[in-house]
């Protein structure tokens, strides 16, 4: 590695965990923004290696220095170079519309998820909703039962919040006895961010007026599945938001276009895409995705039902499973944490399993609810080391080890894996998922429990 | 600044009394949601003073800010909310929803509850529903509900203790109007919603027959529907009621 002036000589550097982890404002004190990005742009994935990309092109002079570039366009696309970095789809196979798609968190940066790249969860396909036919019906234990058109409901006061919207589904391949080897955004990709902005739903239930009866509001959505679940009332009068935009612009089809519940930091099923009917009710309606699917079933055979919360957890997004480190040196570990209940708190990282922890530097603003983004710098030796991020939110809660979630909820319940994940980085730098240290020897005996997404 | 803005809501919050006043003489609910002295949104609704105005008195307050100035305009908004004796929708609001009649809300409505509250008229048996399952179900869930692509229905052996935990209609499910309320929204997949009333209360027989749950004849409709009882009723524990127990 070619030595940098601007850096300070590496023996130099304090770590303050095992195994190289150095002070998380290292890169602020010293400004190394520029060098950092370089060195950590070494963390890629196999497939496209820096040297793959050499090419006889002068750098002095290349082309596009040369020629006219392209004319304006009316809606952007990204770099023909970044082909790679899509969702991942996975749907069954004899109803190509329902399955998951999910977000490459491990090719992101930041905290806002691109809209075109927002995981999806269809049961049967996108609908192609046409706004001027659609309408809000909302009734049942509410004083005046109306409909509420878009074009109507474009001219209420509205609000913009940033958070997440996580699947409850999301990371199940972690229930697995083997670790799951896709790349970190496929198997723990089915949360995104977004900037959603809409009607508070209070805005709307006060105006029907919601009778002191109503504890329930069931939700449908006009999809083909047409999917209903039930929420409570007090989290919709809370903070639940009638959405339609997302960052800036109308929700996309597969997010819900043109109208879709919010309900920050509440599985995603309950934010219901397409939203077309509210019933206040004084009970749940017992819907398939709230008796059959979404619940946990424990070692004790009972099922955890209405668990709405998604609990916080973290993961470290770069260097992260399949990528390679090309070289020893400083590098900064980058990656995601969030909480349903509220801000994160704090995030350590350790290098070497868990044995000694680094506090992460969080990046500013840590909003409720939202993806937070956490940084460390980190001095690579070359040896085997072994990658962890533990996030605390502000309740308190802390990421629970696999091992510990397993004990307390068994491996059969699908939904709501939060545990802190591990990634084993070897002599030749190539990163890999593994649950514990032993795993990686461990002759694989993988019997999926990942029931699927029907 | 704070002080100016409140100023500024409180001068609004009286033009607002003296609109619920004079809508209250007129007195009829209609003459109150509709009344053009209530500030209604400016026509575009995006931009302009007038539209700000109107925002910072009608939303709901963010939880965490602006608390201070939220509970004096609260308060104001409460006491000329008092005023106005029909409780009418809030004044506050654009009230732009269009009433829904009972009839509207019957041709939407298509949930079941599991009291069976929604049930339509229409009767069927597991001898009738298992030619409609045959055609319409059976490429996805396999025959007799067990072996295709998508959930398995039936044939549970495997008890939800095990290593191996098959969650079916009959070992899992609590409520069999929840197999009513899913078919007739959502099956089949290629042409949700074609089935006939008929068709789903006999489908819904077959699986339940499938489950050891009910007979071949027992004839499942409205009444004796949400009469079954599912082996796994008792099997859930609601984590948001024992949450909020806790608060």
């Amino acid at each position: 590695m070619k030595k940098n002036p601007h850096m300070p000589d590496v023996d130099d550097l304090q770590s303050i965990a095992g195994n190289g982890l150095l002070d998380r404002r290292l890169f602020l004190k010293t400004g190394l923004t520029f060098s950092v990005a370089t060195l950590a742009a070494s963390a890629v994935p196999k497939v496209i290696s820096a040297k793959d990309i050499d090419s006889p092109i002068d750098p002095a002079n290349p082309p596009w220095l040369h020629e006219p570039g392209a004319p304006f366009s009316i809606y952007g696309t990204p770099s023909k170079y970044e082909d790679e970095v899509v969702r991942f789809p996975t749907a069954n196979r004899d109803v190509s519309g329902n399955g998951v798609s999910w977000t490459p968190l491990h090719k992101l940066e930041g905290t806002i998820t691109p809209s075109g790249l927002h995981f999806e969860r269809h049961h049967n396909g996108v609908p192609q909703v046409d706004p001027a036919q659609h309408k809000l019906l909302i009734h049942g234990l509410v004083r005046n039962p109306s409909f509420f058109n878009i074009e109507d409901l474009l001219r209420y006061p509205m609000q913009s919040r940033i958070c997440f919207v996580e699947c409850g589904g999301n990371s199940n391949a972690g229930w697995n006895k083997s670790p799951a080897k896709a790349e970190a955004g496929y198997f723990h990709g089915l949360v995104s961010c977004s900037e959603w902005t809409g009607v508070p739903l209070a805005t709307i239930l006060n105006e029907v007026g919601v009778t002191e009866k109503a504890k329930w509001l069931i939700t449908e959505g006009a999809d083909a599945f047409a999917m209903n679940i039930s929420i409570p009332i007090e989290k919709a009068m809370q903070d639940g938001m009638l959405a339609l935009y997302q960052n800036g612009e109308r929700i996309r089809p597969e997010n819900g276009y043109p109208l879709r519940l919010i309900l920050p930091g509440w599985e995603g099923v309950l934010n219901v895409k397409w939203l077309r009917r509210l019933k206040a009710t004084d009970k749940p309606i017992m819907a398939r995705n709230e008796t059959s699917r979404y619940t946990e079933l424990q070692p004790d055979g009972k099922a955890r039902m209405f668990t709405f919360v998604m609990e916080a957890k973290s993961l470290i997004t770069s260097p992260s499973a399949n990528m390679i480190l090309k070289q020893p040196g400083l590098y900064q570990i980058t990656g995601l944490a969030w909480s349903g209940r509220g801000k994160i708190k704090e995030v350590e990282v350790s290098a070497d399993g868990g044995k000694s922890w680094a506090e992460a530097e969080l990046q500013e603003p840590v909003l409720s609810q939202s993806l937070t983004r956490f940084r460390v710098p980190w001095q690579w030796n070359g040896k085997p080391a072994i990658l962890k991020s533990r996030a605390t939110d502000e309740t308190g809660y802390v990421q629970p080890e696999r091992d510990k979630l397993i004990a307390e909820r068994g491996r059969h319940g699908f939904f709501h894996y939060n545990a802190i994940v591990t990634w084993k980085i070897d002599e030749e730098g190539v990163v890999n998922h593994i649950y514990d240290e032993k795993d990686i020897t461990k002759t694989t005996d993988d019997i999926s429990i990942d029931s699927g997404w029907d | 600044m704070m002080k100016k803005t409140l100023q500024r809501l409180l001068t609004i919050s009286v033009l607002i009394a003296a609109g619920i006043k004079k809508a209250l003489s007129m007195s009829s609910l209609s003459s109150i949601r509709h009344s053009s002295i209530l500030p209604l949104p400016p026509e575009e609704g995006r931009g302009g003073v007038k539209q700000n105005n109107f925002s910072a008195f009608s939303l709901p307050l963010p939880p965490g800010e602006g608390r201070g100035e939220g509970k004096n305009l609260l308060a104001v908004l409460l006491i000329f909310s008092f005023l106005n004796p029909v409780h009418a929708n809030p004044p506050q609001s654009p009230n732009l929803g269009q009433p829904a009649s009972p009839e509207e809300i019957a041709h939407w409505d298509i949930g079941i509850m599991p009291d069976g509250e929604g049930l339509p008229e229409g009767k069927g048996t597991a001898q009738a529903g298992k030619a409609i399952y045959e055609k319409h179900c059976v490429a996805c869930h396999g025959p007799e509900g067990a072996g295709g692509t998508a959930d398995p229905l039936a044939g549970a052996k495997m008890a939800l203790t095990s290593d191996y935990p098959e969650q079916t209609i009959g070992s899992y499910w609590p409520y069999a109007t929840t197999i009513f309320d899913m078919t007739r929204r959502s099956m089949p997949m290629t042409a949700p919603g074609a089935l006939s009333n008929n068709e789903v209360y006999a489908v819904t027989a077959y699986l339940l027959y499938l489950n050891n749950i009910i007979g071949e004849k027992d004839e499942m409709n409205a009444g004796t529907l949400p009469q079954v009882q599912m082996p796994n009723r008792d099997g859930f524990i609601n984590v948001y009621e024992l949450e909020e127990k806790k608060k």
